[in-house]
């Protein structure tokens, strides 16, 4: 029984504590390594006489490409049966090419029987088991990679225009027109950006990179901190809870009217004191001083 | 600026024109058959082909006024102001037209009206 796959034999699995003095475990089998080859040297798997060439099962995939080696069949998708098993050390032979089936007691596969009719030879040996009439194309069909990944994993990208301390041009939104200190990227993407509230009244906020011109204008931020704990969760919209239906008062809309939390108030200070402080030794600090958008 | 925590910051000036001008001159067309779907837009100091790269992709807006006044989003009051949003698609010829399409066609009478051209998506 042939692997359909690789059309090599179908071996049967030994296990590595079998009695059968004949059977060797692989990391024994070293024939020799002395060659000039540091790569043999470094498995010791190999016979000398193999050098390590492409994986040909690999040939012709784009993934999974890899010398071929014991090692690194073990890990390789592509692999049969049969290479796993001797990658693991398992088969009996020390080389594949001396595979051959363990002896066991079988089952008869074949039965005679006895047909009627003239001239016909009277018998005919007849599978026990029949052949099934279907073969798939692929033993094991390999599973398409799934590409749909969540937003929480997407590849977050930036313009190499936009790097730490640059001033940006808000180009959009309730700030337009106004000229803000980048700090950082957020994990999802965004940019967190800060007036600094003094001088233009952009608090810290997280815009998006397409409404956002990049200056060639850089401050130097290495030694600002921002507090860990602004982040998205931070920014998030805050759900109103929802009152329970009192009778009567079903449309009743009290509008939650947004105030700015202590702990915004907080942290805006902490950095855009730093800030302030980083703009001061710019030369052109009364450029920033001055503007008033 | 020397001034402490006391000082309210500074009242924030509104903020200048924060797009380009540009006007509707037509429709895509050719000599007898103009198709409405995709609009010629000539922006202001476009003048050839290279220089309407930056140009790409940016969101334009058809601004006008109306009788009636509608809801706002983000305003209280309904306003007469309306808008017809599209995007910048492509260049058109060689000296610096545009074309561009909207969510809806734009409505002849815009022809020869100004509309705006966006500085987002922005790509610099």
């Amino acid at each position: 029984m042939r692997d359909l796959v690789s059309g090599r034999p179908r071996v049967k699995f030994i296990p590595n504590n079998s009695s059968d003095p004949t059977f060797a475990t692989n990391k024994n089998a070293i024939s020799g390594v002395g060659s000039d080859s540091e790569y043999s040297e470094k498995i010791g798997l190999f016979k000398t006489n193999i050098k390590p060439k492409a994986c040909l099962i690999c040939v012709g995939r784009t993934h999974h490409t890899h010398l071929q080696s014991p090692a690194a069949h073990s890990s390789c998708v592509c692999q049969s049966q049969s290479d796993f098993l001797f990658s693991k050390g398992f088969l009996q032979g020390k080389s594949r090419n001396t595979l051959r089936p363990m002896p066991t007691t079988k089952e008869p596969t074949v039965v005679t029987k006895k047909i009627g009719g003239d001239k016909n030879g009277g018998e005919r040996q007849v599978r026990v088991k029949r052949m099934p009439r279907w073969y798939p194309t692929e033993d094991k069909p390999r599973k398409l990679k799934n590409h749909k990944i969540a937003f929480n994993q997407h590849k977050r990208k930036l313009r190499a225009s936009i790097t730490p301390g640059t001033i940006l041009i808000l180009v959009a939104g309730r700030h337009k027109g106004k000229r803000v200190v980048f700090l950082k990227q957020l994990n999802t993407g965004l940019l967190l950006v800060t007036g600094p509230y003094h001088l233009n009244g952009c608090p810290l906020r997280r815009i998006n990179q397409r409404y956002v011109i990049a200056t060639k204008t850089k401050l130097d931020i290495k030694d600002v901190k921002v507090p860990d704990r602004v982040n998205d969760e931070y920014f998030k919209r805050q759900k109103s809870k929802k009152p329970k239906h009192t009778e009567g008062d079903i449309f009743s809309t009290e509008k939650e009217v947004y105030s700015v939390s202590e702990e915004r108030k907080e942290d805006q200070a902490s950095v855009d004191r730093q800030l302030l402080d980083v703009i001061r030794k710019q030369k052109e600090k009364k450029l920033f001083f001055g503007q008033h958008n | 600026m020397a001034e402490t925590q006391a000082v309210q910051a500074n009242p924030a000036k509104k903020s200048g024109r924060l797009y380009c001008k540009a006007v509707f001159t037509g429709y895509t067309r050719s000599h007898r058959n103009q198709k409405e779907n995709t609009a010629l837009l000539k922006i202001e100091g476009v003048v050839s082909k290279e220089e309407t790269e930056f140009y790409l992709g940016k969101r334009c807006a058809y601004v006008y006024k109306a009788r009636r006044l509608t809801a706002c989003p983000g305003h209280d009051k309904p306003s007469r102001l309306r808008v017809i949003w599209g995007k910048v698609t492509r260049s058109h010829g060689n000296s610096g037209v545009v074309r561009a399409k909207f969510r809806k066609n734009l409505p002849s009478k815009a022809m020869g009206k100004r509309i705006r051209v966006m500085l987002y998506p922005s790509r610099i």
